[in-house]
């Protein structure tokens, strides 16, 4: 649905910002390009002022770790922009380590970048550097851990208040039976 | 983003004009405010009733639906959409498999698309007719409420008679739809049409002319163009600003390619004008439904693809592959499996963009299951949105936003 007029993003940002992009992936038809993490701010703020992707439709994580022939850091972070002008859309990606994961944040550049980004800290872990206020939006502050992670367990649970003790209804009947009649008042 | 009120009206001073300074009030509304819906939680600064600072927690109907699908085959996934949006779970269940059928390369046959495109057209009738219904009720219009509610319960019905269930419909397959619309479809449309119009009229005279309506809708709530896609907002919310954007007219699927339809946009930005905006919606899906209806080809409903559809019984039963493909599809391990790799596919939800991004390893588990909700991009500038707000206007401005906890919190 891209106009033939522009040229491909790919090469725009390539002959303007040279090793800044790092592959371009075709996924369902869709070009993403993979960013080097600290470039990721210079070339949005060029693709928001230059080339007109004025809103942010997304912004959200995934993990690659363990996925088949996935080479590289596993931590992703997606970025769904949308230009009004030209009715085009970009996708770009950048990789990031599990440990010490951390990208600039894109709270200056658009508004609703400030959840989008909190909800990826606190599914994955991602620490957006500058973001005014990183704190967790879906789950509780004591949430210990970053759920979405491959390595979090999902049967784990974390429950605020301790489970109260479930009764062990095998263990009841297995007394009874083994008390007699008169002691257990059987009627 | 401001959260504060001196970033959205530079010049604003707390406190009173000769001099005496007011102790803020600080309101915690929500969770389990009947106009929060159940979900949300504000926390308001109040300068008198104004509101100079607000601060918006969500999360309380966080289901873990994205960590959860990971360990459920492609199928399992489908009935978790329906409880993502409660007003409109078809759309979800629509927009869930075409998103793997997108992953699959499989094509659905025609008939599936016309279908589709109805039955979602239906569940958006339902999805706007309790915003501006409930949106009323909150400002004490309880008669435009049943009304709507009346209408609502139509096309409940009808899509009650064909997937079997109000809410929990899961009618949409990986390549089709479970079964074709009843003989009699047409013709239960033509009531519920009936309905919805008689209805729309009804409210249109109790609440267009109403001094109240109009005084609480008017003016209130502004999101002006440049700050609603500085959010990222869509649909109704974004198009009552002048955004001119519809996933169905822009980037057509299912069968919005054949139909004729207006996509209405205004200019205010205000409550009024996303109340017009969902009316007018509301007319044009009728619109829709009908020329789907009259244009529908005969043809089957699942498409004829051993990887995502069952075999018919009888073929089951009396050969055996037909009985191998059978056990493929259904045991654990086998099933719908995808090949490696991802799509982010897009469809316009009721409240605007529903995008799914499915990455798939090739196994018979989604890898990754993004939802893009609509309403999260509203929600998160209900914070600027809302201040210097009256307290008693975030009742009618948080109704236009029409926020559903189930997609927002997943």
């Amino acid at each position: 649905m891209q106009p033939n007029s522009s040229p491909p993003l790919h090469d725009e940002l390539t002959a303007r910002f040279g090793d800044a992009v790092l592959a371009a992936e075709s996924l369902g038809g869709r070009e993403a390009l993979v960013l080097r993490p600290s470039a990721l701010l210079e070339a949005v703020r060029h693709l928001r002022g230059a080339l007109g992707f004025d809103v942010l439709i997304d912004l959200c994580g995934a993990d690659y770790s363990g996925y088949p022939g996935h080479q590289g850091d596993p931590l992703c972070v997606s970025y769904q922009l949308f230009s009004t002008a030209t009715r085009r859309r970009a996708w770009l990606k950048v990789y990031l380590p599990l440990e010490g994961a951390r990208v600039d944040s894109l709270c200056g550049e658009y508004g609703c970048a400030n959840w989008y980004e909190r909800e990826t800290f606190d599914m994955y872990g991602v620490d957006f550097a500058g973001h005014p206020n990183l704190k967790r939006l879906l789950l509780y502050e004591e949430f210990k851990g970053h759920p979405l992670r491959k390595d979090y367990p999902i049967q784990k649970m974390q429950p605020l208040i301790p489970m109260r003790n479930a009764v062990d209804y095998e263990a009841v009947a297995r007394a009874r039976r083994s008390q007699s009649p008169d002691e257990a008042g059987g009627r | 983003m401001p959260t504060d009120i001196s970033a959205k009206f530079p010049g604003w001073r707390n406190g009173r004009e000769d001099g005496f300074d007011i102790e803020p009030l600080y309101i915690n509304m929500g969770p389990s405010h009947p106009a929060m819906h159940g979900t949300v939680k504000m926390v308001l600064k109040l300068d008198g009733e104004t509101v100079v600072h607000a601060d918006v927690e969500i999360g309380y109907l966080h289901r873990c639906f994205e960590k959860t699908v990971e360990a459920k085959t492609w199928n399992q996934v489908i009935p978790y959409t329906d409880r993502l949006n409660y007003v409109s779970p078809l759309i979800n269940n629509m927009g869930y498999c075409l998103a793997v059928e997108k992953l699959l390369g499989v094509q659905v046959p025609e008939r599936t698309d016309y279908i589709r495109t109805v039955m979602c057209e239906l569940s958006r009738i339902g999805d706007h007719l309790t915003c501006i219904g409930a949106g009323a009720m909150e400002l004490g219009a309880l008669t435009a409420f049943l009304y709507f509610m009346k209408a609502r319960e139509a096309s409940w019905q009808l899509i009650e008679e064909v997937t079997g269930a109000r809410l929990t419909i899961s009618y949409g397959r990986v390549g089709g739809v479970v079964r074709d619309l009843p003989a009699s479809f047409a013709e239960r449309w033509a009531w519920v049409k009936s309905q919805v119009e008689e209805n729309l009229g009804e409210v249109a005279t109790l609440l267009n002319g109403n001094r109240i309506f109009i005084d609480r809708m008017k003016g209130v709530g502004v999101m002006p163009l440049d700050r609603s896609l500085q959010y990222g907002m869509t649909g109704p919310f974004a198009r009552a600003a002048g955004f001119d954007y519809d996933v169905r007219r822009d980037e057509p699927y299912f069968a919005y390619g054949k139909v004729a339809f207006d996509v209405p946009t205004r200019s205010a930005g205000d409550n009024w004008a996303r109340y017009e905006v969902r009316m007018e919606e509301i007319r044009q899906s009728v619109r829709i439904v009908d020329q789907a209806l009259a244009a529908m080809p005969e043809g089957p409903v699942r498409v004829e693809d051993p990887r995502v559809s069952l075999p018919r019984k009888k073929e089951v039963y009396s050969n055996i592959e037909a009985l191998m493909n059978h056990f493929k599809l259904l045991m654990p391990g086998h099933g719908i499996r995808p090949p490696a790799g991802e799509v982010y596919c897009a469809v316009e939800g009721g409240n605007g963009e529903l995008g799914f991004w499915l990455i798939s390893d090739g196994s018979d588990r989604p890898w990754r299951v993004r939802v893009r909700p609509p309403c999260f991009a509203i929600m998160s500038g209900v914070e600027e949105l809302i201040l210097g707000e009256q307290l008693a206007d975030i009742v009618p401005v948080f109704g236009s936003v029409n926020m559903i906890g189930g997609e927002l919190d997943r």
